[in-house]
């Protein structure tokens, strides 16, 4: 069996995750309401902790083993990075208001993913964030005006 | 009859013309990007068509579809990199043509078996789907209950070697679709304390957080620079005539390549990904000279394109008829209807018919779109796709799904939801759980929570309610039908262990 520090027991995780969202439902599960809205996801929960338990017994004769984040050339950092900036602009989008927010934060992700594979100079920049203006300038048409969805103004707009 | 030609007055419109050509070419570019899947191309277009008439939307979301399958061809043609998963078996022939200096020829024969397949899908689907419809009349709530579980399990004997690990998905899936208001009952429950989660999570929100949220931070990870392509500039003019000539002569490859996608497409969970590795096999088992197979031979190709195009609208059947996706795309086409009030079943194809024939005839219209889109507009897709550096196409994405989850329902909130399934979703895939089975275990929960309650509701006149559940003949061979493909991965693991021992 391929044992080396890389790899994680996958099953074992997937077995203990889903023991863990078992346990979760299995608290909120009320006994003050109607077995009609509790049955169903009750059985559910049940064979969670069967699905879960196999998983676990199978952690333990028969491994699958995984190299978790594995990514060719990839950099895990950049999924943190990325990840987060989603997350802020999305709670920032409310308060700032969705173009300015949208602009700032694409420009951000432009400049730090490029910069994975060349050196960006502030002429680079300066020619990218008009492009990202237009560009996020056009879904705010399209979005505001033609589909009249309502976009967060916040403090800018 | 009637009903087909009174539709299609309805359909052929300029103004429709116009939006299947439209959706076909943003499915193409969107397909043609690998790692961008047609399920993403659906989430993320879909708002586009909210201010559009129901038929007009459900036309241009047919359309991106057929075009983001027909779209994977051309990475997997000129990169080696398949765009979607219906085109991984595209690039084991298409790639090694292209090499040889036959790029354009590799993708006509595509476009030309695509059409083909895509018409194909179109006719399965006007052929199977009002008996099939007539059928689901003899449908109770258990019946919807043991398909819901027979789509689970075919799940989970879909996810190669990680049986345990589809039905987990699957499981978890349903779990989710539990939160919010019961639909018996009507009490609240699994809200954690959060009273927005009372609505319930939005099947659509899940499905774009889930499907494009991880392909997001893999396409960050990398940080591929502009895609390297095989470049179509000095490659051998094709003569047109000569290869729809040469796609024709192989009859055979061709319905055998299409039955093989329809029947696949029919089983819930399973799409053009598994389709066009099983076509290009069987093509091979068939062929005289399997050994040239992987050399870039037609044949192969030809298998392929057209067994992963029946499956754009052959996956419908289930969807228009049952309610429950063939294929992950499907999955955003049903959230589509549900949200014009139109829900699967009998009543599809006679209330609503104008509106079901409608959107199977733009398919049909959308494969044929396939032709001057992906023949005139090859060479400028090229250019688009292969020279768009992935530094400006990751925030762009990620501006299409915040902007598309935010317009379904105005909702910031759905937004939040939506970024952390997309976080959790990617957490799961690294331990092997796929986002597939979570989505289909979304869908498929609430069928088969009705369908329980509403059968042991009927059932409280006997001494054991449960027992209304094996009922009906038709609920004992559904039941055969659970009970066969959970165990099916287990019979064969069984099997190649005899055979090992035997060959040992």
């Amino acid at each position: 069996m391929k044992n080396n520090t890389n790899t994680i027991n996958s099953d074992l995780i997937c077995g203990i995750i889903g023991l863990v969202i078992a346990g979760i439902f299995w608290h909120q599960t009320s006994s003050d309401i109607s077995w009609m809205t509790t049955r169903f996801p009750t059985y559910l929960i049940c064979i969670l902790v069967l699905l879960s338990a196999s998983l676990l017994v199978k952690a333990w004769v028969k491994p699958s083993r995984k190299v978790l984040f594995e990514a060719k050339d990839g950099n895990n950092g950049r999924i943190v990075i990325t990840g987060i900036a989603l997350l802020v602009w999305v709670t920032a989008m409310p308060w700032i208001g969705f173009y300015v927010t949208s602009v700032t934060l694409i420009s951000f992700l432009i400049w730090y993913l490029a910069r994975a594979r060349m050196q960006v100079s502030a002429k680079n920049m300066c020619l990218w964030i008009p492009i990202v203006a237009v560009e996020v300038g056009f879904f705010y048409f399209i979005f505001s005006k033609l589909l009249y969805v309502p976009l967060p103004k916040g403090i800018f707009f | 009859m009637e009903i087909i030609f009174a539709t299609l007055s309805q359909l052929l419109t300029p103004m429709n013309f116009l939006v299947i050509l439209g959706g076909t070419t943003a499915g193409l570019f969107v397909g043609a990007m690998p790692g961008l899947t047609a399920t993403m191309a659906l989430a993320v277009l879909l708002p586009f068509t909210f201010a559009m008439p129901p038929l007009q939307g459900l036309a241009a979301l047919g359309a991106v579809y057929m075009g983001a399958i027909y779209g994977g061809s051309f990475a997997a043609i000129l990169v080696n990199t398949p765009g979607t998963p219906s085109s991984i078996a595209t690039a084991f022939e298409g790639f090694p043509m292209s090499k040889q200096g036959r790029a354009v020829e590799a993708l006509y024969v595509a476009t030309i078996s695509s059409v083909i397949g895509g018409m194909a899908g179109v006719l399965f689907l006007l052929l199977l789907s009002p008996p099939l419809a007539k059928l689901s009349l003899k449908f109770g709530p258990a019946e919807y209950f043991w398909v819901a579980v027979l789509g689970l399990t075919l799940i989970s004997s879909l996810s190669k070697g990680n049986a345990l690990k589809g039905l987990l998905g699957g499981c978890l899936g349903m779990l989710l679709c539990t939160i919010g208001v019961s639909p018996i009952g009507g009490e609240t429950r699994y809200t954690f304390g959060f009273p927005v989660l009372q609505g319930g999570v939005e099947m659509i929100v899940a499905l774009i957080g889930l499907f494009v949220i991880p392909e997001l931070f893999d396409m960050a990870s990398k940080a591929q620079a502009a895609l390297s392509a095989v470049s179509m500039d000095g490659h051998k003019p094709v003569s047109m005539w000569r290869v729809i000539k040469k796609v024709l002569s192989m009859p055979g490859n061709l319905i055998r390549s299409c039955v093989i996608g329809e029947i696949i497409a029919i089983i819930p969970g399973a799409g053009g990904n598994i389709a066009n590795l099983v076509a290009y096999n069987e093509a091979k088992r068939a062929s005289k000279t399997p050994e040239r197979y992987g050399t870039g031979i037609t044949e192969g190709l030809v298998a392929t394109e057209s067994s992963n195009n029946v499956t754009v609208a052959g996956s419908m059947v289930p969807l228009l008829t049952l309610g429950i996706p063939g294929a992950p795309p499907d999955a955003v086409i049903l959230g589509v209807l549900l949200l014009h009030g139109l829900r699967p079943g009998l009543e599809l194809f006679t209330t609503s018919g104008t509106l079901t024939y409608g959107f199977i005839l733009s398919m049909g219209l959308a494969s044929i779109a396939l032709l001057p889109v992906g023949l005139l507009g090859s060479r400028l897709i090229y250019k688009v796709i292969f020279k768009t550096p992935y530094y400006f196409l990751v925030p762009t994405i990620g501006l299409a799904t915040i902007l598309g989850t935010f317009a379904l329902r105005n909702s910031i909130t759905d937004v939040a939801i939506m970024l952390i399934l997309g976080i959790i979703g990617y957490g799961l895939k690294q331990v092997g759980i796929g986002a597939a089975p979570i989505v289909l275990g979304l869908i498929l929960g609430g069928i088969a929570e009705m369908g329980y309650i509403q059968t042991i509701l009927r059932g409280m006149s006997l001494k054991i309610p449960s027992l209304k559940l094996f009922e009906n003949p038709l609920s004992l061979i559904l039941l055969g039908m659970v009970l066969f493909s959970a165990l099916w991965p287990f019979i064969t693991h069984f099997f190649k262990k005899q055979r090992g021992e035997a060959i040992a």
